[in-house]
């Protein structure tokens, strides 16, 4: 199927809602031609109003504008921007067949019925729901109607697609299954394409690159491997995956906490924090290391463990991921140690 | 006591209810209407005699206007109302239904200080034209009054099935290209069809046997409710009273049937 992708370029667009709330700050960044783009964040950060503004079904605040190649669409409606558009509840229209919902672009834009029922065949295909043509959306399970719904995005060859949370109203496993259908069916057709989401793996495994947005506002942009290994905030540090965090302040070249302290290359700050993953972390003896905690739970999980140990303070335990040779009882005190490179303050 | 027992129990108030209001009043009014004469021919003079046939049409055509009248301006406004939020809208709402705590005589009374001959309207085209127009005491007066008690039922039911429709429905046809009267007539109307079907049908129904407004402004006009009661009342003629009875009813139990045949559950006569 032939797909022509826009380069997308956002230019400080931002939202306030006539009641005041500032839904988003003024926001830019630009999505390359066939680039997968994932607006990352937890639930009102705004990623979903960023969207609505890039499809059209929202104006930004003056000042701002929407680009598709050197197009300004700042003040084109939706229906006029030629875009495809995925929705978290399907929108599927109930009063047509799966093949009626799938040809309604198609039909709006007067497309010759030979050719239309071709094209439908075709995207019906490529999703294959073929044989499911003929149903109304009511006879159609969660993972079914959700490809009826790319099908009839795809079908107009859009040249920008919009994923609005699509997978979230589904089961775990079949989400799992559509994501890797989405990746293939993104790569293979080189569509430009924004996918907002809230789950990270989802976000990590189809962006190109991510866009992790907190309170209206964009905390990083980055490829899955910057946003995981290089997190530039907090926020984006704790929001991806697991990461453990010891909170102390760095004097004269030493980091120093409650539950021990090593030496860092870095200007001194009152308070810091110094952040790493579970599984950068070595277990070593509690005397030499430049942590010691205490063990306060073991899982064990066949080809690894995971522990929680416990510090002088009675927050958040530290997780450590380790394999499952040693065995370690409740109340034990470990040392631990990070390599430099796995080790962040922020 | 079985379970079986119990069940025919608790289905006793159900019973008795039904042969109370519904058989032993329609097998009496059956029976009634074979009072003058022992066969069909009280029936078959409603269709002969002209003055029971167009009156019978009238009334018929009476309904489906007030009917499609009333699904056009109630869904017009059931929509505005489902999808904005104004200052005032929830008093705005309570006004429009405020007509379903009339009964038909006052809206008839109503029509008449609006239509009459002492009415607003009158008044209006007087001083504006010269000419007085009044048309409570017509068909149009009728249809002003059904309109005024049918469109608070139409349009709470319009306005809730707006609500529940999907915002992403919309945003859907839009993103394929659809024109705001596109999104309206492919996916908006059709959504709202089991609302239209359901609220429609009870708008029938009521338009159908109407009195208290009739009988306040018909002075003209005979709609088959009119009919019955003076068949009944003033000619005692009673065979005919409930030949038209049934034949009403009838008329009206069909559509019903027709629009939870079409429509789904939901819909009930009103009235």
């Amino acid at each position: 199927m032939e797909t022509t992708g826009a380069r997308v370029r956002v230019e400080a667009c931002g939202k306030t809602f006539p009641d005041g709330t500032h839904a988003l700050e003024p926001i830019s960044f630009e999505i390359a031609r066939g680039e997968t783009v994932a607006m990352l964040g937890p639930s009102g950060c705004g990623k979903t109003t960023a969207l609505r503004i890039i499809a059209g079904l929202m104006g930004p605040d003056a000042g701002g504008s929407v680009w598709f190649d050197d197009e300004d669409v700042t003040s084109l409606p939706i229906e006029r921007r030629h875009v495809g558009m995925v929705f978290q509840s399907y929108a599927l229209f109930p009063n047509m067949t799966v093949e009626g919902n799938v040809a309604y672009g198609l039909k709006i834009r007067k497309v010759p019925k030979a050719e239309r029922a071709a094209r439908v065949g075709e995207v019906l295909d490529m999703m294959h729901i073929a044989e499911l043509a003929d149903r109304a959306i009511d006879q159609l399970s969660g993972g079914q109607r959700q490809r009826v719904a790319l099908a009839r995005a795809l079908a107009v060859r859009p040249r920008l697609l919009l994923l609005d949370e699509p997978l979230t109203a589904l089961d775990a496993s079949l989400r799992e299954r559509l994501r890797t259908e989405i990746d293939a069916l993104l790569r293979s057709l080189g569509i430009t394409a924004v996918y907002v989401t809230h789950d990270q793996s989802e976000a990590l495994v189809l962006g190109d690159r991510v866009i992790v947005m907190e309170k209206g506002r964009i905390a990083q942009i980055g490829t899955a491997r910057d946003i995981y290994l290089k997190p530039q905030s907090r926020f984006v540090a704790e929001f991806i995956g697991t990461m453990n965090r010891i909170e102390g302040s760095i004097r004269t070249g030493r980091f120093e906490s409650a539950v021990g302290g090593l030496a860092v290359e870095r200007a001194d700050a009152n308070s810091a924090a110094a952040f790493f993953r579970p599984e950068s972390v070595r277990l070593e003896r509690p005397e030499s290391a430049p942590f010691r905690l205490t063990v306060e739970r073991v899982h064990f999980l066949g080809a690894s463990q995971r522990l929680h140990l416990r510090g002088a303070d009675a927050g958040r335990p530290i997780i450590v991921d380790t394999d499952n040779r040693a065995s370690y009882a409740p109340g034990a005190l470990v040392g631990i140690a990070v390599a430099a490179e796995d080790l962040l303050f922020l | 006591m079985t379970v079986r027992r119990f069940n025919i129990l608790l289905a006793l108030p159900l019973g008795a209810i039904v042969a109370a209001f519904f058989l032993l009043p329609m097998g009496i009014l059956f029976l009634q209407s074979f009072v003058t004469r022992q066969d069909t021919s009280t029936y078959f003079a409603i269709l002969t005699t002209p003055r029971y046939l167009s009156s019978l049409l009238a009334t018929l055509a009476l309904a489906i206007v007030t009917t499609l009248l009333t699904l056009a301006l109630s869904t017009t406004v059931g929509l505005l109302l489902a999808r904005q939020r104004f200052p005032g809208r929830s008093v705005l709402i309570a006004l429009m239904t405020f007509p379903l705590a009339f009964p038909g005589v006052v809206v008839g009374f109503m029509v008449i200080l609006l239509a009459g001959r002492q009415g607003l309207v009158g008044e209006i085209t007087r001083m504006v034209t010269g000419d007085k127009i009044v048309f409570a005491y017509s068909m149009t007066g009728l249809l002003v009054g059904y309109l005024y008690f049918s469109i608070p039922r139409v349009l709470l039911t319009v306005m809730a099935a707006a609500e529940k429709l999907d915002p992403a429905l919309e945003d859907a046809a839009r993103s394929l290209g659809a024109s705001p009267v596109h999104v309206l007539a492919d996916v908006v109307l059709p959504a709202l069809k089991p609302a239209f079907i359901a609220s429609g049908a009870i708008c029938f129904a009521t338009a159908m046997g109407a009195f208290g407004t009739a009988f306040t402004l018909a002075t003209k006009i005979d709609v088959l409710p009119m009919v019955i009661y003076t068949e009944f009342t003033l000619n005692a003629n009673v065979a005919m009273a409930a030949a038209l009875s049934i034949f009403l009813g009838a008329i009206t139990w069909v559509a019903l049937t027709l629009a939870r045949t079409f429509g789904g559950t939901g819909v009930a006569a009103a009235g």
